[in-house]
């Protein structure tokens, strides 16, 4: 015998025993009344999302817009460019949802080599290897020499 | 059979009253539903109450159910803790049906047979096997639904399913030896 047979008479075997009553369903779900009332919470939610997000979207397209009209050139009136600089704070206060979605472009490596260099001021660890803040090049033993900071230079400050 | 993404809609039209979609899922789940309890709890009348129970349970949460193409899953988790419950509750001093043993007479001679073959194939396996093998075999579960089910990881409930095939094989060989 086979494995699939195998499987097949197992099935066979242990779902044989099984007494179909739906009646008898019924009735306990009677006795028991305690249906919860919210239906597909999941299926609401992820309609709700679809909805933030579009919404998200749309001011997200508004404020790049906005700001691409401000930037093309020198001949924007000020007056125009201060309602392009209004508009570009939205950006920052979309949902978390799309904040969440954007950070998926970033892969582990990247946080990775984020995080170890301890940089603040870039997003990949491409960036973060070209800026100051490695140990090698800002802080080493050959920096801090003895003739820089001696005991008599402590003792002075002393 | 009914499957994941069948069983998802079931379970939303159940949330929205729709009866009849209850009456879908228990005719398509239950029988599994059935076989993995009676699996855990070795006992056909305490297997037939929480297939009962199971569905009970699907109709009052059907509302905080998230589809997610787990629906089987779900429905399964359901009855494993019920059963795991009623197990738990039952006392030590009753006595524990050998899996395998059913009343005389409720199939033909044939099936009869096989059944007692594939009781005594199953009555090899530890507790963990038998799980993963009903889930997989009588439930229809992928092994990644099992995994997340029992709570084990995915390696362990491929290592129990081949571990079980492999005593179910040299059981039935036997069995089937000691028949010729």
């Amino acid at each position: 015998m086979n494995e699939l047979n195998m499987l097949s008479s197992i099935k066979a075997s242990e779902e044989s025993g099984a007494r179909l009553d739906f009646a008898d369903l019924l009735s306990r779900i009677e006795a028991d009344g305690g249906k919860s009332t919210a239906p597909c919470m999941m299926q609401e939610r992820s309609r709700a999302g679809k909805i933030i997000g579009t919404a998200a979207g749309i001011v997200a397209v508004a404020a790049i817009s906005a700001a691409a009209l401000a930037g093309i050139g020198g001949a924007v009136k000020m007056s125009d460019a201060e309602c392009a600089m209004d508009a570009a704070p939205m950006a920052p206060s979309e949902p978390a949802e799309s904040m969440d979605s954007a950070s998926e472009f970033y892969t582990s490596d990247e946080d990775y080599s984020f995080s170890e260099n301890g940089s603040s001021n870039s997003v990949s660890g491409v960036v973060a290897e070209n800026t100051t803040g490695s140990d090698g090049e800002t802080v080493s033993d050959s920096d801090v020499s003895d003739s820089d900071v001696s005991d008599g230079d402590v003792q002075e400050v002393d | 059979m009914i499957d994941n993404k069948a069983a998802d809609k079931l379970i939303c039209d159940i949330a929205g009253g729709d009866m009849s979609a209850l009456e879908t899922l228990y005719r398509g789940l239950a029988p599994g539903v059935f076989a993995f309890a009676r699996s855990i709890v070795r006992d056909d009348a305490l297997a037939q109450d929480i297939m009962q129970d199971t569905f009970v349970r699907v109709y009052n949460s059907a509302g905080s159910f998230r589809p997610r193409g787990l629906g089987k899953a779900w429905v399964m988790q359901i009855a494993r803790n019920l059963a795991l419950d009623a197990l738990t509750r039952r006392t030590a001093s009753e006595p524990e049906e050998v899996i395998g043993e059913r009343p005389a007479g409720d199939s033909t001679e044939d099936s009869a047979e096989a059944r007692v073959m594939i009781g005594h194939a199953l009555s090899v396996l530890t507790d963990a096997e038998r799980e993963v093998i009903v889930l997989h075999a009588v439930s229809g579960l992928k092994l990644e639904e099992i995994a997340r089910i029992t709570g084990e990881p995915l390696g362990t409930v491929k290592w129990r399913r081949s571990r079980a095939m492999k005593k179910i094989r040299t059981a039935m060989a036997g069995g089937e030896e000691a028949a010729e």
